[in-house]
């Protein structure tokens, strides 16, 4: 190539751009530096692809990148010590952290006191007693 | 529940008797709402179960005077639990009351003094979808699935450490807990029918 041939740098570098979009580019849902997008993904998440699925599972399971996003859009702005709050069996945290506010009284009263979730119960299948109910699973 | 659904099939829905979906899936999740509150505002087990006990009966026998006008069922389902809750909890006037009389007055009632409970009942109702959604959805993944996403989002165990318990890839973990929260999030917004607890 002659030098007065030559593209100037900067669509150069598009060139150089497209030409790798061309060739790395080998899944029809893959964005051009190869990774899923979040539609493709949320689909994943919701066992929604129409195919492809399992291609699109080993490569997330593989791509930290994909991996990264696939949490983003799953929590929507949850963060992992929140989901454990909120789900742990016995979770008292926010109501430990709610009554250790100022101006509350007995607090300390109230934490001693505050219960596992599951009462003590004599039934062999039973997790245990919530209230009057046995909780069986 | 809001929107097009009209005030007898509401009715019908949470009405009596108690083992009706409806009323069913609102005990699941303020039962447990209101003791926690309760206990965490100092009742003893047996005072707290009597407050819920209390509280969920007047709430049915309120029921017939739901009206659409006013607003969604979700949103006056939740006012009317949480302002007999926080009333009950921070004046300690005694018995709850019969309920039919006081309906307007209690939703009237803007439990503003005590910002605190309303706000540890909101926080409290948060949990108590989620943890109800968890007993149904729970059923709809495999159990390696499950444990993936329980071992790590709820005990906080780390991914490496549960990939090896599992006998699974450290992608395949974080994979499969995305999936489960996905799904309970979706889960809680398809219940709530966009039912938002005012902040």
């Amino acid at each position: 190539m002659k030098p007065s041939d030559r593209l100037p740098a900067c669509l150069e570098e598009i060139d150089r751009r497209k030409t790798y979009r061309t060739t790395r580019t080998r899944e029809p849902n893959m964005i051009a530096n190869n990774h899923y997008d979040d539609d493709e993904l949320l689909k994943l998440l919701r066992r929604r692809m129409r195919d492809g699925e399992d291609l699109a599972l080993a490569h997330v399971e593989s791509c930290t990148t994909c991996q990264a996003k696939l949490e983003t859009i799953s929590q929507s702005g949850m963060t992992w010590d929140e989901v454990s709050d909120l789900l742990r069996p016995d979770a008292t945290s926010s109501v430990v952290n709610f009554d250790r506010s100022p101006g509350l009284n007995d607090a300390e009263g109230i934490l001693a006191n505050l219960p596992t979730f599951l009462e003590p119960t004599g039934h062999p299948d039973s997790l245990g007693r919530f209230a009057r109910y046995e909780i069986m699973e | 529940m809001q929107g097009p659904e009209s005030r007898e099939s509401l009715l019908a829905r949470l009405g009596s008797p108690q083992s009706d979906e409806g009323w069913h899936e609102f005990a699941s999740i303020y039962r447990p709402l209101v003791y926690r509150v309760a206990r965490a505002k100092g009742l003893q087990h047996a005072d707290a179960e009597d407050l819920t006990q209390e509280v969920l009966a007047v709430v049915e026998r309120s029921l017939d005077q739901f009206d659409p006008a006013i607003g969604g069922f979700r949103s006056w389902l939740y006012q009317i639990t949480r302002n007999l809750v926080v009333n009950h909890l921070t004046r300690r006037r005694g018995p709850i009351g019969s309920g039919d009389s006081d309906v307007g007055r209690i939703l009237s009632q803007q439990p503003a003094i005590e910002q605190k409970t309303s706000t540890l009942f909101r926080l409290e109702y948060r949990r108590s979808c989620f943890q109800h959604a968890t007993s149904i959805v729970k059923t709809e993944f495999s159990d390696a699935t499950w444990s993936a996403f329980w071992l790590t989002a709820v005990e906080l165990q780390s991914v490496e450490s549960v990939a090896m318990q599992l006998g699974k890839s450290e992608g395949a973990i974080r994979v499969a807990r995305c999936r489960v929260l996905d799904r309970l999030r979706v889960f809680v917004s398809e219940q709530s029918g966009g039912f938002e607890p005012p902040g």
